[in-house]
């Protein structure tokens, strides 16, 4: 989808920024619309929601930064 | 010995009081039993005590530590929610590999209920065996309390006596508050009965007082 959306936008640069957005909206989508309730697992783990969102997001800004040095 | 410390919670729906000013107590070795009707507030009470629901007002600690977010309950306390919460896709060796340190983790890998589930995805159990798995994934956590929120529904009676025994083995070590309709698995098991009426908790020591509640029906 992250490609899919570079490839409109015919802009290698924006891969990253789109990456980031797929990865918040898959989240989005699983967790606080289709599977709610696995939250508890992670709850039970000693895990924050606003831990969870953050750890997302980290892991997109780290996707952003790679693909900004390529 | 290690107490869960509740205080002062206060909540209410659309200006109707569920919890008015709640206290209770639990201690490690203690089983509690939480009863009341359909909507008296009962999983709302579990639900402020673990930190992923909101209240006007709320004061919870284990000893001395203060519990506000589900971060604070870390090692403290685990809580078993009404509907499953097992991670889709995923195999159940691999969730008790993630859940459990090394020490619990092998008992519940022998586990006889367990053992030949290991190689299924949780969508692939019953919901009577993903309840199994996901009661006995918190009885075994490190956790010194532990919350179960209906850990009797949709389970075979066999397993209903299993889940009872193994309540009762593990309270030796932790605190355990207990919520079901099951209340005759609820009064078998619990050593203290609370009961839920109108946002207030009274403590039940007789059956007889359960009837004048309200909870049973009066029989001629």
């Amino acid at each position: 989808m992250a490609i899919a959306i570079a490839t409109i936008f015919r802009n290698i640069n924006i891969l990253g920024v789109s990456v980031m957005l797929v990865m918040l909206m898959v989240h989005f989508f699983i967790y606080e619309l289709k599977n709610k309730n696995d939250y508890f697992y992670y709850y039970n783990l000693g895990f924050s929601k606003f831990q969870l969102w953050l750890s997302t997001l980290t892991i997109g800004l780290i996707n952003l930064i790679i693909f900004a040095i390529l | 010995m290690s107490t869960l410390f509740v205080d002062s919670i206060t909540k209410s729906f659309n200006n109707r009081v569920i919890l008015s000013d709640v206290f209770l107590s639990c201690e490690t070795g203690e089983i509690k039993g939480l009863i009341g009707r359909n909507g008296c507030g009962k999983s709302t009470l579990l639900k402020i005590i673990f930190g992923v629901e909101n209240a006007e007002n709320k004061f919870v600690k284990v000893n001395k530590s203060l519990i506000k977010t589900t971060s604070d309950c870390k090692g403290l306390i685990s809580y078993l929610p009404q509907h499953h919460f097992l991670p889709k896709g995923t195999r159940v060796l691999k969730i008790i590999n993630l859940f459990l340190e090394k020490e619990y983790r092998e008992q519940l890998l022998s586990n006889k209920f367990i053992a030949p589930l290991l190689d299924k995805t949780s969508q692939e159990l019953s919901g009577g065996q993903r309840r199994i798995v996901e009661i006995l994934l918190l009885l075994y956590s490190n956790s010194k309390f532990i919350l179960l929120d209906e850990p009797f529904n949709g389970v075979s009676p066999i397993l209903k006596e299993y889940i009872s025994k193994c309540i009762l083995e593990v309270s030796k070590d932790k605190g355990v508050i207990i919520t079901d309709h099951d209340y005759e698995n609820v009064l078998n098991i619990a050593k203290t009965i609370i009961f839920l009426k109108d946002g207030y908790l009274r403590e039940i020591k007789e059956r007889s007082q359960l009837t004048a509640l309200g909870y049973f029906v009066k029989k001629d």
